[in-house]
């Protein structure tokens, strides 16, 4: 029943920080920053577990490690910028947060380069000289 | 062939299925086409790899100097199998270096425990063992001769050199038939097996694997 | 949840009895006191967000990116 946790205590800061947010914003948007990485943590021990079972399904398949070295770190990426930017968001700074979301685009696009130079090579190769 | 193909399918399978997986697992939809993108790469580059491959291998042939280069890549590819044997030959010959020290240390504390306790002289003193983790003591072999004066136990004499100490698997009356092949003294006899006697006491090994050899002064 | 989640309440108290003492001294006319005690409860409240933040980095770092 982790998810009557999850909904409760995400309720119970909701109200806090209505309480809060009248005298004190800045303490309000800790409390309301503190909740999200708090449900998030609790929910990171699962996530693991997943991967895990793929990671080993992967290596069973022989899977080349870039692929899934690549592929987590961009999730990896993905999910921190999104924190980021929401907690920022979060706090009325949204040009703020669009430019974190924008490094973490751009962060995932410089892992795609060496799978498209890899790709882009070798078709070179192919073609006739 | 088959396992080739075997090989490809299985890789692009499990690709697919992590990417849809990390699809699933992502935050929010702003990253969303990009992550898309890149795992579409990704497999397009899985599903490509044998056609790589062979492409290569074409290569190979038009031209010497890329022969080399390809051949060289490859051979990484496939170094993995290499590598692993090597590691494990390379922790062979460390596990039996361990052993042969571990031997070598043993025999070196016998040697000064024997002569130290009797009036005799070591002339060699060998220890083998056996066994993979744990090695186990399979046998102890000692040369001694008497230090040169005296046989009594109270070593404050110089002692007859003693002979070879020989302690082996096989059984102590073969050794017996060793030294009394040589010169069957009854004191020498004495010697050894006192020696044989302590070594086991102090080893606690069992007496068959003890040969004591002793050589006259 | 192994995390605590005792601090959530911590932190909203915090925040409430900054905000009590702060009125309480801004009425006694300590302006500069009550500002002092704003910045102290904030600095509190937000070092425990920073050691939260701080672990979820890092597990984050852990499960996705592996060695980097």
């Amino acid at each position: 029943m982790e998810i009557v946790q999850v909904v409760g205590l995400g309720l119970v800061a909701t109200f806090l920080v209505l309480v809060l947010k009248e005298q004190k914003p800045v303490f309000a948007f800790l409390l309301a920053t503190f909740t999200g990485v708090i449900i998030f943590l609790s929910l990171i021990g699962k996530i693991a577990d997943v991967l895990h079972v793929l990671t080993r399904l992967a290596e069973q398949a022989r899977v080349n490690t870039l692929f899934l070295e690549t592929i987590l770190k961009i999730i990896g990426i993905a999910y921190i910028a999104e924190f980021g930017a929401q907690v920022t968001r979060d706090a009325g700074q949204g040009s703020i947060a669009s430019k974190i979301e924008l490094a973490g685009k751009i962060l995932i696009m410089v892992m795609a380069i060496p799978i498209i130079t890899m790709i882009i090579e070798t078709i070179v190769q192919i073609l006739p000289t | 062939m088959f396992e080739l193909l075997n090989g490809w399918l299985k890789q692009i399978i499990i690709l697919v299925l992590l990417a849809t997986f990390m699809d699933l697992l992502l935050p929010n939809n702003a990253m969303d086409r990009y992550v898309k993108l890149v795992m579409g790469l990704l497999i397009i580059l899985a599903i490509l790899s044998p056609i790589f491959q062979l492409i290569r291998q074409d290569l190979d042939l038009t031209s010497l100097s890329d022969q080399q280069l390809e051949g060289s890549g490859r051979e990484n590819l496939s170094s993995v199998k290499a590598i692993k044997q090597k590691g494990e030959q390379l922790t062979e010959t460390q596990n039996r270096l361990i052993h042969e020290q571990a031997e070598q240390r043993m025999a070196a504390t016998l040697r000064k425990g024997v002569e130290k306790r009797f009036p005799v002289e070591v002339i060699q003193s060998e220890v083998k063992t056996k066994g993979k983790e744990e090695a186990r003591i399979e046998g102890v072999h000692l040369v001694v001769r008497r230090a040169a004066d005296k046989g009594g136990e109270e070593a404050v004499d110089p002692v007859d050199p003693v002979d070879p100490v020989d302690i082996g698997m096989d059984s102590e009356s073969r050794n017996k038939e060793d030294h009394q092949k040589d010169e069957p003294s009854s004191e020498q006899r004495a010697l050894s097996r006192r020696i044989v006697q302590y070594v086991e006491e102090t080893w606690k090994l069992p007496p068959e694997q003890i040969k004591v050899e002793v050589e006259d002064g | 949840m192994p995390y605590n989640v005792d601090a959530i309440f911590q932190i909203a108290g915090i925040g409430i009895i900054v905000a009590m003492m702060h009125t309480v001294l801004k009425q006694m006319g300590k302006e500069d006191y009550a500002h002092w005690v704003t910045l102290i409860g904030f600095i509190v409240v937000l070092f425990m967000v920073v050691m939260l933040v701080q672990d979820l980095f890092q597990t984050i770092k852990n499960v996705f990116l592996f060695h980097a």
